[in-house]
């Protein structure tokens, strides 16, 4: 507990790689609670709801297993991830256009789950020396 | 257009002083009270004292201090200290929109946040009572709304932000494997149990407060109706609409004769199966008893039993007529998470801000109003008990069976 406690003066961007993967975690921790949710709702809405459970426990698990790679500096997670959030970002931007027709909002959790953690996802990873922790040698080959 | 119901309702439509069923707000579960926006607004203390610390640090000491021991932790440790301390903003921000013990826990709560991030920040033993005090905050939180105090966007942010803290907070040091996976295990169970604590703090409300109009179901916009009894007016014009359409909808107890005519009754299952008619949903007319946008079915043991039909506003025409004023509250939905794959509602937006994946979210549905003519329904427009509805569809599978 001592060490934990103590300041490490320790300035090593690589920490970077802590924050990411936590973000990545809770996002895929979230849809885990969306798999239950799916799964309680199917009894409510019937077979149509059935591939929205896979897809979205498929989506939970393949998320938990992004933020392992990344804590262990996989490039293939790191490439995943990258992909997996902007695809995130480009949902919610139906959404968000869906709501400006519909009229109603996207509330703020949403806002912050699918837009504001996406994007500070992507931001980190983009980063110079998170992209050579990852390998990643020159900005072209970067994502 | 209007349909060409009987001519007392006409007369009713026709009424320039006709009420809509309009009201009703947001479920708390997806809002962020107006109320508490001051409180929102006062989290820009954070960055101003963060300010307040760079430029006072080469001269005071205490400052000087503060920005070192920021500069000491790592990234993930920075981060933390943000997150506990917008947590403890909000609790403070909050001292006097709760009375009582739960007002006092809030203050305590707020305090002992800023106290952790003061010993995060002056580089003392941080993280255990970090810890403690975090989960005892989430903790609180879950028993407060479990005990059906429904939460608002406010309140989820807030738990989001004290579950990210936690997460932070137990992340270990590398190569403690087992307790990181033990770690990682317990963010997962603290964010679904977040999650269905808010379920079922907001349905609890709802059921106890929506009888009196004090909060809408999730995913409901439930019109308040009028407080007053129907004239007579009314009560002619809306049995007038139930008479026209129970008698247009008897062919379409046989689900073929519906199916020929355009309603899609394919996979009747449950007490409550919506068979939607796409012509009739484009048709522009409003509220015509022979041409309800959708039939309701239930799911018999001989087969789809009708129990009435669903009248559906078209796309951005606004609110439904109330024809038969208090009697006849039309309805909306928002948030529904409607399925591409395959197409279909696959359920309600999580109060963690998403829908199941393969899934939109439809922010707000036209206006709709249940019409039921069933046999003996206890009601005609609105909300039907489901026990009666089972209780219904029973009788009938008994009475085919003779």
């Amino acid at each position: 507990m001592e060490c934990m406690d103590t300041p490490t003066r320790s300035r090593d961007p690589l920490d970077l790689i802590g924050v990411i993967r936590l973000l990545v975690f809770v996002q895929g921790a979230s849809l885990v609670a969306g798999t239950i949710e799916a799964i309680v709702f199917l009894s409510f809405v019937g077979p149509s709801g059935a591939g929205a459970v896979l897809l979205t426990a498929l989506a939970a698990a393949l998320t938990l297993l992004a933020a392992a790679g990344i804590a262990r500096r996989s490039r293939r997670a790191r490439r995943w991830t990258f992909v997996a959030e902007v695809g995130v970002l480009l949902l919610a931007a139906v959404d968000v256009a869906l709501a400006a027709i519909l009229g109603g909002q996207m509330p703020a959790t949403s806002l912050v789950m699918r837009v504001v953690i996406p994007v500070v996802v992507i931001v980190l990873l983009r980063r110079a020396e998170v992209r050579v922790a990852f390998g990643v040698r020159s900005a072209a080959g970067a994502a | 257009m209007i349909g060409e119901p009987a001519a007392a309702l006409a007369v009713v439509l026709d009424h320039e002083g006709i009420e809509h069923a309009t009201g009703s707000g947001s479920s708390l579960l997806y809002t962020l009270p107006s109320e508490h926006l001051p409180v929102v607004a006062l989290l820009a203390v954070l960055p101003l004292f963060a300010l307040a610390v760079q430029l006072l640090a080469p001269r005071w000491s205490l400052p000087a201090r503060l920005r070192e021991g920021y500069r000491a932790r790592p990234p993930l440790h920075r981060l933390a200290a943000w997150l506990i301390a917008v947590s403890a903003v909000v609790h403070l921000g909050l001292i006097g929109h709760h009375e009582g013990v739960l007002g006092a826990l809030m203050i305590l709560d707020g305090l002992l946040l800023a106290g952790v991030v003061g010993l995060l920040l002056t580089g003392r033993r941080w993280r255990l009572p970090a810890a403690v005090i975090l989960g005892g905050s989430l903790a609180a939180w879950w028993a407060v709304t479990l005990a059906g105090q429904a939460p608002d966007q406010l309140a989820l942010l807030t738990k989001l932000v004290e579950v990210g803290a936690l997460a932070m907070v137990l992340t270990p040091t590398a190569g403690a494997r087992v307790r990181g996976w033990m770690a990682s295990m317990l963010v997962i169970v603290l964010v679904v149990v977040t999650d269905a604590a808010a379920w079922a703090g907001t349905f609890w409300q709802a059921s106890d407060l929506g009888h009196m109009g004090g909060a809408s179901q999730p995913g409901m916009l439930m019109g308040h109706a009028p407080d007053r009894p129907a004239t007579p007016t009314e009560i002619a014009a809306a049995n007038a609409v139930w008479q026209a359409t129970a008698t247009a909808l008897a062919p379409f107890r046989d689900p073929r004769i519906a199916a020929a005519n355009g309603y899609q009754v394919e996979g009747v299952f449950g007490l409550d199966f919506h068979a939607q008619n796409e012509a009739y949903q484009h048709d522009g007319r409003i509220m015509d008893p022979a041409r309800p946008e959708h039939l309701i079915y239930a799911e018999g043991p001989d087969g789809p039993v009708l129990l009435g039909a669903m009248f559906e506003m078209p796309d951005g025409a606004g609110p439904g007529p109330a024809v038969g004023g208090p009697l006849t509250v039309w309805h909306a939905h928002e948030h529904v998470c409607f399925g591409l794959l395959p197409l279909g509602m696959t359920g309600l937006l999580s109060p963690l801000g998403s829908c199941p994946v393969g899934s939109v979210d439809i922010t707000r549905t036209p206006e709709m109003i249940h019409v039921w003519v069933a046999d003996g329904a206890p009601v005609h427009w609105g909300e039907l008990d489901d026990a009666w509805k089972a209780d219904y569809v029973a009788r009938a599978g008994t009475s085919a069976d003779r």
